[in-house]
This record gives structure tokens, sequence and C-alpha cells, in this order.
């Protein structure tokens, strides 16, 4: 799991250029959204395309993505049980 | 002032050919709103298409055809313009601008057209700069159309989005989830000598603003601050007595027909009838505005506000008076509204024009602008007001080397494409030189740009993400900047300027260009100052920006 969250970090990091970010800057079980990493609408957006890019997870109702983006943790731990590739 | 008339106009849609023949498709609740399968692997979606192939330009010159010719006038002359309105023309090969000319070329018109591409309020921002243009006096008509095509590009970005229904949009209803698309090309003529004004069916283009919600480049404002600051603008003290109902954009996504019920809340319309058109058509893109400002004016012509097909229950936070059935109207004006991805927002005022003529007692403000200060940024050199800016690197690698040596502080710069990042940094040196207090909120300075490729560097890092089957993983994040005028929302929302926002495509930059920017820029007469001017980009370490801070200065 620990080697999962750090990849998601920077997958996270890369896919929303977020410039100047390193894996240890981001807080494992802090909000992705609203504060923190101060993502928004289209970042949201983008995680999902990150879902089935990377991990095979087709997410057609965007609103599931509020809880599965809780958190970085919240997002690994949907990838471990719902992963295809 | 000159009054500015509209004196003909044509519809070519998968409805119907001809205006009246597709008011009375849409009287009968005709809709061409089907399912759409072919284009694997962008999933199935619902969409109102063509029949027949057909290249888009020749759908233009067709249409144009048919409007004109109702004019008994001739095209071929000095004081007839083309003023095109497009998201993305017939697609990546070929520019807005060399669309527009071939079309122009083709229908006999000799002059330079001018294209507008503002997102999905392209339409009316076509008219309003037609009536800009017009009351200059340069031009004595001006052909307005609006062109759009379906494409794997369009449709798979608005998938990414999530935006687009499965099944017929439902404009403010409870139950709607996302809008369906469209395609259609539009024409209207519009008129400033006073001899047109006698036609038969004439409109008089009363008012037309634009401006932005200085809020996110593709969320509506959840104050509804743009499209409110709109109707604000182009509404008269005593509108409401002859407003016979206001034309909603009414795309059926849940947040922009939300937002645009809070603008009518704070505008005090709820108790006028709303109309959206989406439901017949499908969002027409470019296309919209001009297709939904002709639908109001026969739908005035024939005394009647049009039922909003789709709509059954209010879904949005105040009770907007949607009209769910067609019911008859004495009242002769109407307001047509638009929002658009950059958070602009567009509206214009319109109204039957009177059976005798009133004089036009207003007289033209004229100015003559000044520029205050200047920046040319290259991919190897940056002038401001004429200074080398001592800078090392070179490309897209300068831009980044700007916003540090600056300190502009603003994380959103990395996700921007070159363009936006190009616009950015000119503004923010241009600002800087400026030397004004920063970031109070204004809509009385506008954001008025150019270029000649749109945004086709950008379109092609987002074409590489639909390109092949097994890779098919369209981004809405490069999504979102495949439209020029995200650069002037960009600028709007860092500086909360809710003023205009406008982008142009011209084949180049040339003085002349630069005095129809602010030609057009001021034709606001709200607006003192704007940024006006050229930022292209045709490859990330291609580009050229030449931005000039300028201000209106009037006298009558």
């Amino acid at each position: 799991m620990e080697q999962l969250i750090e990849q998601v970090k920077q997958q996270i990091i890369e896919t929303l250029n977020l410039e100047d970010l390193t894996p240890a800057d981001i807080d494992t079980d802090a909000p992705l959204f609203d504060k923190g990493l101060g993502l928004d609408s289209i970042d949201a957006l983008e995680l999902i395309v990150l879902l089935e890019r990377e991990y095979g997870i087709k997410l057609q109702n965007p609103a599931e993505g509020r809880s599965i983006f809780a958190s970085v943790r919240a997002m690994a731990e949907y990838i471990e049980n719902n992963r295809a590739k | 002032m000159n009054t500015i008339t509209t004196i003909a106009h044509y519809i070519s849609s998968p409805l119907a050919q001809g205006s009246q023949e597709n008011f009375d498709a849409m009287m009968q609740g005709n809709t061409a709103l089907q399912r759409h399968e072919a284009w694997s692997p962008v999933q199935p979606f619902m969409a109102s298409r063509f029949a027949q192939e057909q290249p888009l330009w020749q759908r233009m010159v067709h249409t144009i055809q048919q409007a004109w010719a109702q004019t008994h006038l001739p095209i071929a002359s000095n004081k007839v313009v083309l003023v095109v309105s497009s998201t993305k023309g017939s697609g990546l090969s070929e520019p807005l601008h060399a669309l527009a000319n071939k079309v122009a070329k083709e229908v006999g018109i000799t002059t330079q057209p001018l294209v507008v591409s503002n997102a999905c309020i392209s339409g009316l921002c076509a008219i309003i700069a037609a009536k800009r243009l017009l009351q200059n006096g340069m031009y004595s008509h001006a052909i307005v159309v609006g062109a759009d095509e379906l494409s794997p590009f369009i449709v798979s970005g608005f998938q990414s989005f999530k935006a687009l229904s499965t099944s017929h949009c439902k404009p403010f209803d409870a139950q709607r989830c996302g809008l369906n698309l469209g395609e259609a090309v539009a024409v209207m003529v519009l008129s400033n000598l006073p001899e047109d004004k006698q036609r038969s069916g004439v409109f008089v283009v009363e008012s037309g603003v634009i401006r932005n919600d200085a809020n996110h480049i593709s969320g509506p404002s959840r104050t509804g601050e743009g499209c409110y600051r709109a109707l604000q603008a182009v509404l008269p003290q005593d509108s409401t007595t002859n407003l016979a109902f206001v034309g909603v954009h009414g795309t059926s996504t849940p947040y922009n027909d939300e937002m645009e019920s809070i603008a009518l809340y704070r505008a005090e319309l709820l108790d006028v009838p709303t109309v959206g058109f989406k439901g017949y058509y499908g969002h027409t893109l470019g296309t919209a505005g001009v297709l939904e400002t002709i639908l109001s004016m026969l739908a005035i012509e024939h005394g009647v506000v049009p039922a909003t097909k789709g709509f059954e229950t209010l879904g949005v936070s105040h009770p907007v008076s949607v009209s769910a059935q067609a019911v008859p109207t004495q009242k002769t004006s109407f307001v047509k509204l638009l929002s658009g991805f950059g958070g602009c927002n567009a509206a214009i005022y319109c109204s039957k024009a009177p059976a005798v003529d009133k004089p036009d007692a207003t007289p033209n403000a004229t100015y003559t602008p000044q520029t205050l200060h200047h920046i040319k940024i290259t991919p190897t050199q940056v002038w401001l007001d004429n200074q080398l800016v001592s800078t090392e690197k070179q490309g897209k690698d300068l831009l980044v080397e700007l916003y540090k040596k600056y300190n502009m502080q603003y994380p959103k710069f990395f996700k921007m494409d070159t363009l936006c990042k190009l616009g950015f940094v000119a503004s923010e040196l241009l600002l800087d030189a400026e030397g004004a207090p920063r970031f109070e909120p204004t809509d009385t300075r506008a954001v008025v740009l150019a270029n000649a490729s749109s945004s086709l560097c950008n379109d092609t890092h987002y074409q590489a993400t639909i390109e092949h089957a097994e890779t098919y993983f369209p981004s809405p994040a490069l999504f979102v900047y495949t439209l020029p005028n995200i650069v002037t929302g960009e600028i709007a929302i860092r500086n909360k300027y809710f003023g205009e926002t406008s982008f142009y495509i011209y084949p180049q930059f040339t003085p002349q260009v630069l005095a129809q920017l602010q030609t057009l820029a001021f034709g606001d007469a709200h607006t003192q100052s704007a940024l006006v001017g050229w930022v292209e980009c045709s490859a990330d370490d291609v580009f050229e920006a030449q931005l000039y801070l300028v201000t209106r200065n009037q006298s009558f």
C-alpha cells in the first residue's frame, strides 16, 4: 500500500502539473480538494482520466469522485480494490 | 448613434432549410436530436447532425447566399463585411481566417472578414462586433455567419468534461443531466442605413455586451456574476414593460442552468418568460447565438413565446418563469443570453423596429485611444516599452523564466497551455509597468486579444490523447485550452476583471488589426481601458505576443 501511495502521489503531481511539489509535500491523509492542494473541478476530471488510464478503472458518475478523491490514502485504497490493471 | 437593424436572415439546420421553415418545425416541437454511434472509440452520443455530409464552407456559402439574396443589394462593395463566428471551424487543418477568406471570396465579398472565436458565446459576440463596426461607420452592412460542425475532437472533449447527456436534454428541468451538441449554420444581415429600417421584419439590435465571471475557466460562476452584469448592462430602465422573454443559454447542464437562474434572480427577471432552444437543436456552439437570435425574432414576429422543449419540472434554486408551453405575447423585445468557457457571458437586447421611425438621439462617442504601455515577447526576446528586458532562456522556458523573475506566485500558471502562459506573463509585465494597485475588481477594463493560429498548439496536444483507439484517454485539462479565448479568461480571473473579454482571429498582426481591436474594445461605452493585442502560438516554442495597455480618451 505504501508503495502505491507514493506512486499515486507522483502521478498526481505529473498529471496535474503541480510544479515545485514532491511526493513528500503531499500529506497522505489531507483532503485533495477545497484546501490542501487547492485542486479544482478540471483537476477532478483529470484524476478520473488518471484512474482509467493507469488502473483501468472506469468512473461513469463524476459525483463518485468526491469520496474517492477525499485523500491520497482514500484514492490508493479505491485503486487497490478496483484496479483492472 | 446609428440604429443597427437586422434586415435578412437564413438558417440551415438538420431540421429545415430557411428561417421560417426552422421556426415552423420548432413550433411543431420537432427536433433532429438522435443517438449517434459511428465514431468509436468516442462513446455514443445524442446530437442534432446534418444527414448529408458537406464541407462546412459550402454550407456557409449557401446560407449566406440565401440570406443576402433577400436584400437585393450588391455584395461586392467596400461597405459590406463578413463577420464569422466559430469555435473550431472545419478543424485543425484549416485556420479560421483561411476558412473565412475562402467563404468571403466564394460569395463575392471584397473586404477583409472578421472572425470571432469566443467559445460558446461567439455567435452573440459576432452580432455585437458587427454592430460596433457598423456604428463606427466603416461599413454599411455586416453579414454575420455562425458556423461549426461536430467532430470526434469536439464530442470527445465534451465527454471528457462529463457534460453530455445520453438522452434528450432538459433545460432548467429537475432531471437535467447534461447537454446535447448540434450542427447548424445561421446568417443574419445587419445594416446601419436609415432606409433599411423600412423593410419588413426588421429588428433593432438595441444593445449588446460581454462580461466575464473572473472566476474559473470552465465552471460557471456560483453568483452568476458575468451573466448578471451582462443582463444589467443591456436592459434599459423600463425594460420589463416590453420584454417578451429572455432567451437563456439553457444548456441543460446542472451548473449552467443553475447559474442562469441566479443571474435572472439578481436581475429581477424571474417573472419574465424564459425560453431555451437547446431541446430542439442541441448546443450548436459558434452558431448558437445567431441561430437562437433569429428564432427569437421570428417568435416576436409571430407574437409568441416558444416552449422550452424538454422542460417539465423546475430544477433550479430560483423560481424562473420557464415557458413549458408556447404562449401568445404582445410584447416586442427580447434578450438573448449565452455563457461560455473562459468565464465569458454575452447578452443582446433586440426590439421589433417601430412602424414610425424614431430619430436617433444619442451622438456617437468619439475617442482617441492612448497607449500607456506596450510589450513584445518573442521566443528569444522581451521588449517592454521598447526597452529590452534582460533574459537568458528561450522558447517556452523563457515564459517560465519571466514567471519566476517577476515573482508572479500563481501556481495555476503551470497548468496553462503555452498560449495562456504567453498572454499571462505579457499581461503581468504590462500591469507591473502600469504601477496601479493590482487585483482590485473592475468591469471597466476589457481584454481583447487576437491571433492567427487560434489554439492550434494545444489542439495538437489534445488530439494526441484521442488519436489512437488503444490509448484513447481524452484529457479535460487539455480540452479546456482548445479555445483561444481562454487566455482572456485567465487574465480576467487573475486580475478580477469583470469587463469584456473577446478573442478574434486574423491572418496576421498589422496596424489596421490593432486599430480594429481598439474600435471593437471601446465599442462598449462602459470600457475605459483595455488590454488589446496579439498572442500567437503555433507550437510550444514558436510564439509572439504584442500587447498594449490602452485607455479611452473620450471626447464628444
